[in-house]
């Protein structure tokens, strides 16, 4: 009994953390943005995943540690969830695509950053995001020229990427000194 | 493990190359000038591939408009309407208001060009 314990608290706690980014993920499709750019987003929903992939490991047998492949686990079943209680399943290919794009990206970019660097790995989430985005829609489309839009998505990326990798890293660098799940 | 700087540097050069490849993209987009007549459209021009000044005189029932266009913008030359708000407005080009001679009920509008349509996929 003591053994299956780590299991059950890891998959409470993977719980948690994609209830509270499918929250930030449907108020945040309730805000439009004041640019007439389609698609553009804060990308708030994304300081979670940010959150378990910079999340400091920890050593003790009894604390949960959530590997990567765990927080992409949180990833899509807060885009599918999200889809769903948004109505937005049309957009659903778009989150995805934009969404697994992404986590590639972040994940690469994690090997190259410190712990204070979590902002450039939002940047780069960020911008893979919008590209993975634009991709999936001029497929869906069939539009090539959609293609025009990706510049100036790129820059949305960028500025909302930094913004929610800043968010992130002030909250783990606030965190004591280890802390554990 | 990268300082700040290369990092910031990085993305700095990435925005600004974005930033000037946008302006490129969007800048060449508003390129066709539709003008209308009682609201049907009788004329398009690309004012990318004009490469000289090009005049058009339009006659009217109830008057006459004299077109004028240039490689990137347009505007009304002359105008035998009483208020001559038109002829006033200038030169217009990329972004833009339309020109509107509301006596000769004419309007010349920049518009993309191609129309993206992609509000109901992504909105």
């Amino acid at each position: 009994m003591q053994k299956k314990q780590p299991k059950l608290k890891k998959l409470t706690i993977m719980a948690a953390l994609t209830t509270a980014a499918l929250i930030i993920f449907i108020i945040e499709a309730q805000i439009q943005l004041p640019i007439p750019i389609p698609g553009a987003k804060l990308g708030l929903a994304n300081t979670i995943t940010l959150f378990v992939l910079f999340f400091p490991t920890n050593d003790k047998s009894t604390s949960v540690n959530l590997k990567s492949t765990d927080a992409l686990m949180i990833l899509i079943c807060r885009i599918l969830l999200g889809a769903i209680f948004t109505g937005r399943i049309l957009a659903l290919a778009l989150s995805l695509s934009g969404g697994l794009l992404s986590f590639a990206a972040m994940i690469a970019a994690k090997r190259i950053v410190t712990n204070k660097q979590i902002w450039v790995c939002g940047a780069i989430g960020g911008i893979f995001h919008n590209i993975g985005q634009i991709l999936a829609a001029i497929l869906i489309t069939e539009t090539p020229a959609m293609i025009a839009y990706l510049p100036i998505l790129i820059i949305i990326g960028i500025i909302t990427g930094t913004l929610t990798g800043l968010i992130t890293q002030t909250i783990l660098l606030r965190l004591p000194k280890g802390r554990k799940f | 493990m990268k300082s700040n700087k290369f990092w910031l540097i990085l993305l700095c050069s990435i925005l600004l190359l974005s930033a000037l490849s946008a302006l490129l993209i969007f800048e060449s987009d508003r390129s066709l000038a539709h003008i209308y007549h009682d609201g049907i459209r009788i004329d398009t021009l690309d004012l990318n591939e004009i490469s000289e000044m090009l005049t058009l005189t339009l006659t009217f029932e109830n008057g006459t408009n004299t077109i004028e266009a240039e490689r990137g913008r347009i505007r009304m030359a002359t105008a035998d309407c009483p208020d001559r708000t038109c002829v006033h407005q200038g030169w217009i080009s990329r972004g833009s208001l339309p020109i509107v001679c509301l006596p000769h009920r004419l309007v010349i509008r920049l518009d993309d060009n191609h129309k993206l349509d992609l509000d109901a996929v992504t909105r």
